[in-house]
């Protein structure tokens, strides 16, 4: 079955999008020439296994881990850590695919605990936001009410200092925070395996489509592994995202979607 | 969190209308004895297997089940399954540190895998075990508050769901957590209960009983025995007293909503 949400990106039910600029914004403009060189990538997640082909060498990490007995609940050990699932390699390495020099930081919210999940998943978007993390993957989500307010606000924060916080759509529907905030690139999983092929789906919140179906992806003790997920579609977005944004660097959260909207597969040009 | 037929239906040999307060509570505390935490709301399994079955209907899957965490064991418990190997299914448990649903337990993410025979983390014994290998799968967490109470897994499904179907998904699914969230209060609750009475049979006060579990217990074992005892307290003031604390409550709740967040 596909993922929640990637009906939105089928062909034959995407609308087209009327894009107006005063100038055109080609792929060239936008990331020719790239490599995501001096990015910096969060990838908030399982652990990134630095040792796998498709990764090679991160900047840093850091592993988040709920402790009730602190007064903030959670722990930061700071330093090398291993992927505990393989899910977070498997998106460094679709990060790695377009950005292949971006830095990559491996922040682990997915731990063993079976408590404290979004406390843990918050502390490890608010460490990213403190370090100067520039884009920040989230192929994971919280359906949590009671997080509403403490990621809403990160968002907020991220959004004000030019912070591209890329969340995947939970793959089953319903609610998912902050994969359905306006501030976020809200991720969910199309056809197709170009990476740098893309939609953008004019009735959010699942704002972006990208390759996320029967993919072969990066896994644990170097192997790769056939999976499907809109976890997938979210590390294309981020990996453009930082190939853009290293010869960009000024833009902000909107503009940079503007810039993804004009190089959309499905954006139509009003003037040219 | 299931249990035996001849456990859940135990016979009393006298009419409780014919018992003093010392032979009420020395029955209940034998109840006590019997049941342990092994209570749950009635109809709440077959609650679940509807939710199943549903699913399984709307995705033409080859399998569905839902499978509760049992913390205290490490495991989760499958109580409700239909389609293949669904008689083998029910019943069954498996370490948390297991398979593709003890990473969604663990994560709280839900995961769909598109080749098992490819993935590391796949039980390929467990699922043997059951007479039915599927090829894909599809396995969603069912959060209450910051807990995974259990899953919804679904195997080999045919049908891709369009926004309709989808929206139908999410309800089954609330209705599953629903369902699990209500079995592990009532078990909670009964917990509590059961061992305030079990101290209360040594002629002590049910409400310093509660209390007593309190000091004793933690998490939501822990507020609920403290929300009774509190009850019990209430119930021993006057009329005026019990008004006053109905409105306490009722503003408190009606503020509560007003300031959560909305979905």
């Amino acid at each position: 079955m596909k993922p929640a949400y990637a009906w939105q990106f089928d062909p034959d039910h995407l609308e087209h999008v009327p894009v107006d600029l005063p100038a055109a914004i080609t792929p060239e403009w936008a990331w020719g020439g790239s490599t995501g060189a001096g990015v910096k990538v969060a990838i908030v997640d399982s652990g990134v296994d630095p040792d796998h082909p498709w990764v090679g060498p991160i900047a840093d990490g850091v592993a988040v881990e709920y402790d009730p007995e602190l007064a903030a609940r959670v722990r930061y050990d700071e330093g090398p850590h291993e992927d505990l699932y393989g899910h977070g390699t498997a998106c460094a390495a679709i990060v790695r695919s377009t950005a292949r020099d971006a830095q990559i930081y491996s922040i682990r919210v997915l731990g063993s605990r079976l408590s404290g999940k979004g406390f843990v998943f918050a502390a490890g978007l608010q460490w990213a936001i403190d370090h100067g993390a520039q884009v920040v993957n989230l192929s994971l989500s919280t359906p949590n009410r009671s997080h509403f307010a403490a990621f809403h606000r990160l968002v907020d924060e991220a959004v004000h200092r030019r912070i591209m916080v890329v969340s995947a759509m939970n793959n089953w529907p319903g609610r998912s925070y902050p994969s359905e905030f306006s501030g976020v690139f809200s991720v969910a999983a199309h056809e197709g395996t170009d990476p740098y092929v893309f939609d953008v789906n004019p009735n959010p919140p699942a704002e972006w489509g990208a390759p996320g179906i029967d993919l072969e992806v990066a896994s644990l003790g170097g192997s790769t592994i056939r999976a499907t997920g809109n976890s997938f579609a979210s590390p294309h977005i981020a990996g453009l995202i930082a190939k853009i944004l290293a010869k960009h660097p000024g833009l902000t959260v909107f503009q940079m979607k503007v810039v993804l909207q004009a190089l959309a597969r499905n954006a139509d040009a009003v003037s040219a | 969190m299931v249990i035996p037929d001849t456990v859940r239906r135990p016979t009393c040999t006298a009419s409780i209308r014919s018992m003093d307060d010392t032979e009420l509570v020395a029955q209940l505390v034998r109840l006590a004895d019997e049941l342990g935490p092994g209570l749950e709301p009635p109809g709440a399994t077959d609650q679940l297997q509807d939710v199943v079955e549903t699913v399984r209907e709307l995705l033409d899957a080859a399998a569905c089940s839902v499978a509760a965490v049992d913390r205290d064991e490490g495991t989760l418990v499958f109580v409700a399954a239909t389609g293949q190997g669904a008689d083998r299914v029910v019943g069954s448990q498996m370490p948390l540190s297991k398979g593709i649903a003890g990473w969604v337990v663990a994560s709280g993410q839900s995961l769909t895998v598109s080749d098992t025979a490819q993935d590391s983390r796949f039980a390929a014994d467990v699922a043997t075990a059951t007479g039915y290998v599927p090829t894909s799968l599809l396995a969603v967490p069912l959060h209450s508050d910051d807990d995974v109470l259990g899953i919804l897994e679904v195997l080999d499904v045919q049908v891709e769901p369009d926004a309709r179907t989808a929206r139908l998904l999410e309800l089954l699914a609330h209705q599953a957590t629903l369902t699990l969230q209500t079995m592990e209060v009532f078990a909670d609750l009964g917990t509590a209960l059961l061992q305030a009475l079990k101290r209360a049979s040594d002629d002590r006060d049910l409400g310093e009983a509660l209390d007593a579990v309190v000091t004793r217990t933690s998490g939501s074992v822990r507020e609920l025995a403290r929300l009774a005892a509190l009850f019990d307290s209430l119930g021993r003031l006057g009329p005026e007293e019990r008004t006053a604390a109905v409105r306490i409550l009722t503003s408190f709740v009606s503020y509560a909503q007003q300031i959560a967040p909305q979905p």
